[in-house]
């Protein structure tokens, strides 16, 4: 399956961000493709922005709620945040769950199997490489094909009484609308204190967007939500409407704008220099960010 | 000796040219490119051409609108490397129209047309891919010293690839600048090619992409009564509907590189002068997508966030 491959993609975009020095990750090492790659500049930029403010959202969440919290991410495929995480935070307070389809979830656990570093942050462990499942104090990793979460529920190392992020970190866009916004409506009404977290395309509709939509099918990949949502507007209307009380959403060019604090920009500016402003915008423009909580969530992490 | 008609035959038909064929274009160019003035005076009718950023079957695709050179002047506003895949091809078909019809087609120099920005931006690794040393990629950059900075159509247009220079008030200033090296990070040379106009601004301002400025129509306004002109020509700046007219018609942006990147689906432009300065931009949509057997095939390669 092409969205297997996304991973790969993904991974190697934090990889080329990492070695020019926009992210700081000592983990991603550990699942590194063989080649070494350097991404065009406005490719780093974005991948930085992307991880950046998925990092803000869940930092807020886990430090300024108190005990313990869950982070479950779907499609979490090489992603290196559990690490990245637990090397800084409390790791008693911090309980993350990846869910994957299996070929990306043997592919981690065997990662993991072999890098003693890795281990030693995850507490007691239980790991089986051939199954792709992990167990541990801070860290489960189990292949579940996502779909199949509103009618048959979550793994049980899942606590429902905890407060939960769930994050699609452009995930629930290769699903069919209905089957996307079945799994949302699931998590909603069966965790009391609950946030979704989403980054994913918008703005198809568009000449742009049209093209991404076109150069995409042609590796096989399909954006499927991206018809349904169009704006940040359809985004929010498409919350509220799986049941949760607070959204905000904006796009990439605004979350640029607002959320990146002045010095980080000019620390990412002097890394390579941006030769097309134009390009950045339109690209950042079709990109968005969606926090969606329960009423619950939103009043303990004061936003 | 080469003939040169032969070679743009096999350019015309998308075929590489060899390492020494290459050496021997660009040791002919440097001759004729160095006793050309920093600001090159021409004359209409002639068609101007913005970034192509090795879009070569766009670049051919002008060359079916505008009409092929030499029956049409030609003058190329700089940024021919870059992004696209077929830079060598590009920048050589160029180079190679330049030695055999020099009076007819003038190559600008453009902020891409530096050795630093060709190392991050995909021309360096081109030449590796397609030639297996960096060679060639050092012979075409060390020609790149030589292009010229601007040019003026018929004493009224001035053409220059990015904009103005606080260091610059007068056409004469950059006619003295030493042009055959490097460009410095900061300066005139590097204003020239790096510099955007600003509609919501008045005067300069420093520039979002970190070298060169931004102007306002004040400033504009300014260089163009001082040196006696009614109009300035740049590229530069990505163009959605192909090109852009500001300040009540006193400049205009022309940006030629269609779906740039094949990802921003946009149209592109190149303006047509007449005799009687009346100017036609020419907008044109993508080339149809032709496979080249050294490069995977573009839609797939073209980059997103997954």
């Amino acid at each position: 399956m092409e969205v297997l491959e996304t991973d790969l993609d993904a991974l190697k975009c934090r990889m080329s961000a990492t070695k020019m020095g926009y992210i700081d990750d000592p983990y991603i090492q550990y699942f590194l493709p063989k080649r070494s790659i350097h991404k065009p500049p406005i490719i780093n930029r974005g991948t930085y922005v992307r991880t950046w403010s998925i990092d803000h959202v869940l930092k807020n969440f886990l430090t300024k709620i108190e005990g313990k919290k869950q982070i479950i991410s779907l499609g979490a495929g090489t992603d290196t945040r559990a690490f990245r995480f637990l090397a800084k935070l409390p790791k008693e307070t911090i309980k993350f769950i990846e869910l994957d389809l299996y070929p990306n979830c043997v592919r981690k656990v065997q990662s993991i199997a072999k890098q003693e570093a890795l281990l030693a942050m995850l507490g007691d462990y239980k790991l089986d490489a051939t199954k792709g499942m992990l167990l541990s104090d801070s860290l489960d990793i189990l292949p579940l094909d996502i779909r199949c979460i509103p009618e048959a529920g979550l793994p049980d190392t899942a606590d429902e009484s905890l407060p939960t992020i769930v994050l699609s970190e452009c995930c629930l866009c290769y699903l069919e609308p209905n089957e996307a916004n079945s799994i949302c409506q699931w998590f909603r009404e069966h965790f009391s204190c609950i946030g979704i977290l989403v980054y994913e395309p918008i703005q198809g509709m568009d000449s742009f967007g049209k093209m991404m939509k076109s150069n995409l099918a042609s590796r096989g990949i399909y954006l499927k939500t991206l018809e349904s949502y169009d704006t940040i507007e359809d985004q929010k209307t498409r919350f509220k409407n799986n049941g949760f009380q607070r959204i905000t959403a904006l796009d990439f060019v605004a979350l640029e704008k607002e959320w990146i604090p002045d010095i980080e920009k000019q620390r990412i500016a002097k890394i390579e220099m941006l030769d097309e402003l134009e390009e950045w915008y339109l690209l950042a423009k079709h990109y968005c960010l969606v926090f969606a909580t329960s009423l619950s969530l939103y009043d303990q992490l004061n936003l | 000796m080469l003939n040169l008609d032969q070679i743009l035959e096999r350019l015309y038909n998308k075929q590489i040219i060899a390492e020494p064929v290459i050496a021997y274009l660009c040791s002919l160019a440097k001759e004729v490119l160095i006793q050309e003035s920093n600001v090159v005076r021409l004359c209409t009718p002639i068609t101007v051409v913005g970034d192509i950023h090795g879009q070569f079957e766009d670049l051919l695709e002008i060359f079916r609108i505008g009409g092929p050179c030499p029956f049409t002047n030609y003058i190329f506003l700089g940024d021919y490397v870059d992004r696209g895949y077929y830079s060598v091809e590009t920048i050589t078909l160029l180079l190679c129209l330049k030695l055999r019809y020099p009076k007819r087609i003038t190559l600008l120099r453009g902020n891409h047309e530096s050795r630093g920005i060709t190392q991050t931006y995909g021309f360096y690794s081109e030449c590796l891919r397609k030639y297996g040393s960096a060679n060639v990629w050092k012979q075409i950059t060390d020609i790149f010293d030589f292009l010229t900075l601007a040019a003026t159509i018929d004493d009224s247009i001035f053409c220059v690839h990015g904009g103005l220079s606080p260091s610059i008030q007068h056409i004469d200033q950059i006619v003295v600048l030493d042009r055959f090296r490097e460009f410095p990070h900061e300066g005139a040379m590097a204003d020239l090619v790096w510099s955007d106009p600003d509609p919501s601004i008045q005067e300069f301002s420093l520039s979002p992409r970190g070298a060169g400025y931004s102007f306002g129509e004040v400033i504009v306004s300014k260089f163009l009564h001082e040196n006696n002109m009614d109009h300035i020509l740049r590229a530069h700046q990505l163009c959605s509907e192909g090109y852009q007219i500001l300040f009540e018609k006193k400049l205009s942006t022309v940006w030629s590189a269609p779906n740039y990147c094949y990802r921003c689906a946009n149209l592109a432009s190149i303006l047509q002068i007449d005799t009687d300065k009346s100017r036609f931009f020419n907008v044109f949509d993508a080339a149809p997508n032709q496979e080249n057997p050294y490069v995977e095939p573009t839609a797939k390669a073209t980059e997103y966030f997954l």
